[in-house]
């Protein structure tokens, strides 16, 4: 599993590569947001297109980064969410709370409104 | 000229005994100690005294790949100029190619090192690699020779010696050092599921008209399934199931926390979406932003037949009436722990004789075959179907085996929860 960061302005775009099933790697995740945090980016887009596998551990890692960003009103946005991964959402009842989009630029654009 | 050559031998003979006598209890000295650390610095002050150093270090490098070097240990015995010195990244570099010791009698004019910045009272500087299995595993240096110029060739040569004999005593305390924490670390994961287990139910209800039973299978190392059974009065029985996020020691405590509460908001006879709503508002004031649990409640009321439920981002359960197919318990509401100002709902369905509920966790559905295909909600609810005319204990039985059989040589990464109710 890889992060690469890109910063646009204000925002961090992170694509996301390989699997969120839980263990070390997929805290890296929420542990990246949390160092976007400290240096102050609180606006997020997250790009899951590379995704292949996410079951309930990469779920709380989503929702923990969710929480960490809104707690200091911040946001985070979701970009190429593979079905299984929207269904595992549906199930646990936050797809509402997730902005989901088709590319990054869509997503990124959508914090300038 | 006869007397003077002999003289020169005996000095040689002489300090070469003084040489095996200080190796022999340098060896002594580090070889009784586990603790790398207390190794390391009986070595650096053993070889300062010993060639008259005003200063010793050792560097130690994890990986032959580190850039940087990581300077572990240094002992100083004068107080000359008071500042430890540092070995700069570009010695690591020249040592890595090179591999020998390294005699640096005029610093700040020597060529090789022309980038490096000084500290003004370095006078000299003599180094040697560490080597383990022709790996270079760090650098012992001594900086400032005590009156006088630079180190001598002697001085390189013992220092060696030492280098060589103590190279492995080094290694060998770090890989042990290392070994502890890893072991640390798996007891820690160790008692984490023991705590877990004691919380479950240590047997199933025994009920007239119900036929109810529970079983949670642990996997190693990852955050817990739990399921409870809570008696309120005569008439109604709480049962839930949940699975918490994170593993060890903290998804150990949040389950106690949870058990605790969900009990406490059970016995106040509140609603299951009361009881919910509060679990999850206490759960997200006690912890931080990435615990969570997912929570299936229900009451059972035996005297009105009713099942009354809340879901809180819990995989729906199965019902099954005794003549139709299966649904699932849809309602549902967000994970606890997530937001504090989630509205839970709650819902009822009557119970008829021979109906049944089935609760589970995703260990069941998501467990995995050696080409990563999921047993699935399909399978399992097909399972539940045909074999619903059976006993609770029996049902759970025929669900695991399957289980198993599906992921045969796949090691369990999630813990295997099920609860079922089946009205007799």
């Amino acid at each position: 599993m890889s992060v690469k960061e890109k910063i646009v302005d204000d925002i961090a775009i992170l694509y996301i590569s390989g699997k969120l099933m839980g263990g070390k790697e997929t805290d890296e995740v929420h542990d990246h947001i949390k160092g976007l945090i400290n240096d102050d980016i609180k606006k997020v887009v997250l790009d899951l297109s590379k995704v292949k596998w996410m079951n309930s551990r990469g779920l709380g890692m989503l929702m923990g980064s969710y929480s960490s960003l809104v707690k200091v009103n911040g946001f985070i946005k979701l970009v190429g969410v593979a079905e299984k991964i929207k269904s595992l959402l549906m199930i646990s009842q936050i797809i509402s709370f997730f902005e989901t989009y088709e590319t990054v630029d869509r997503a990124a654009a959508s914090f300038r409104k | 000229m006869k007397d003077k050559s002999i003289e020169t031998e005996v000095q040689h003979l002489k300090r070469a005994v003084e040489e095996l006598a200080f190796l022999n209890e340098l060896t002594l000295a580090i070889g009784s100690s586990f603790n790398s650390e207390e190794i390391m610095q009986t070595l650096i002050r053993k070889s300062i005294s010993q060639i008259k150093a005003e200063q010793g270090a050792i560097c130690l490098v994890e990986d032959e790949a580190d850039k940087e070097m990581k300077t572990l240990v240094r002992t100083m015995v004068s107080h000359g100029s008071g500042k430890p010195f540092r070995l700069d990244d570009c010695f690591l570099g020249w040592m890595q190619i090179n591999k020998k010791s390294l005699n640096i009698t005029d610093p700040h004019n020597d060529d090789r090192f022309k980038g490096v910045k000084w500290d003004e009272s370095v006078r000299s500087v003599a180094c040697v690699p560490l080597i383990v299995k022709s790996k270079l595993t760090g650098i012992l240096s001594m900086f400032n020779k005590i009156k006088s110029k630079s180190f001598t060739d002697d001085d390189l040569r013992l220092l060696s010696i030492i280098a060589g004999q103590s190279a492995q005593i080094v290694e060998t305390a770090r890989l042990y050092e290392e070994e502890q924490a890893l072991y640390l670390l798996q007891e820690e994961g160790r008692l984490a599921r023991e705590i877990q287990i004691k919380l479950l139910p240590k047997s199933d209800p025994d009920i007239p008209e119900y036929d109810i039973a529970g079983t949670s299978r642990p996997a190693m190392s990852v955050g817990g399934d739990y399921y409870d059974f809570i008696p309120i009065n005569d008439n109604r029985i709480a049962i839930c199931l949940g699975d918490i996020s994170g593993k060890g020691i903290p998804a150990a405590l949040l389950m106690a926390n949870l058990q605790a509460t969900v009990r406490a908001q059970s016995l106040s006879g509140n609603s299951p979406r009361e009881c919910v709503n509060r679990s999850n508002v206490l759960l997200y004031r006690s912890t931080d932003t990435d615990k969570f649990a997912t929570l299936f409640y229900a009451i059972l009321d035996m005297e009105n037949n009713a099942f009354c439920y809340s879901n809180a981002g819990h995989n729906p359960p199965v019902f099954i009436k005794k003549d139709k197919s299966p649904v699932l318990l849809i309602p549902n509401r967000p994970i606890l722990g997530f937001l504090d100002n989630i509205e839970y709902c709650d819902e009822t369905t009557s119970i008829e004789p021979g109906d049944l509920f089935v609760i589970y966790s995703d260990g069941v559905t998501e467990a995995v075959d050696e080409f990563e295909n999921e047993f699935g909600e399909d399978k399992f609810i097909k399972l539940l179907n045909e074999y619903k005319g059976l006993s609770a204990k029996e049902i759970i039985r025929i669900v695991l085996q399957a289980v198993d059989e599906h992921s045969k040589n796949v090691q369990q990464t999630d813990d295997i929860t099920l609860v079922v109710i089946k009205r007799k």
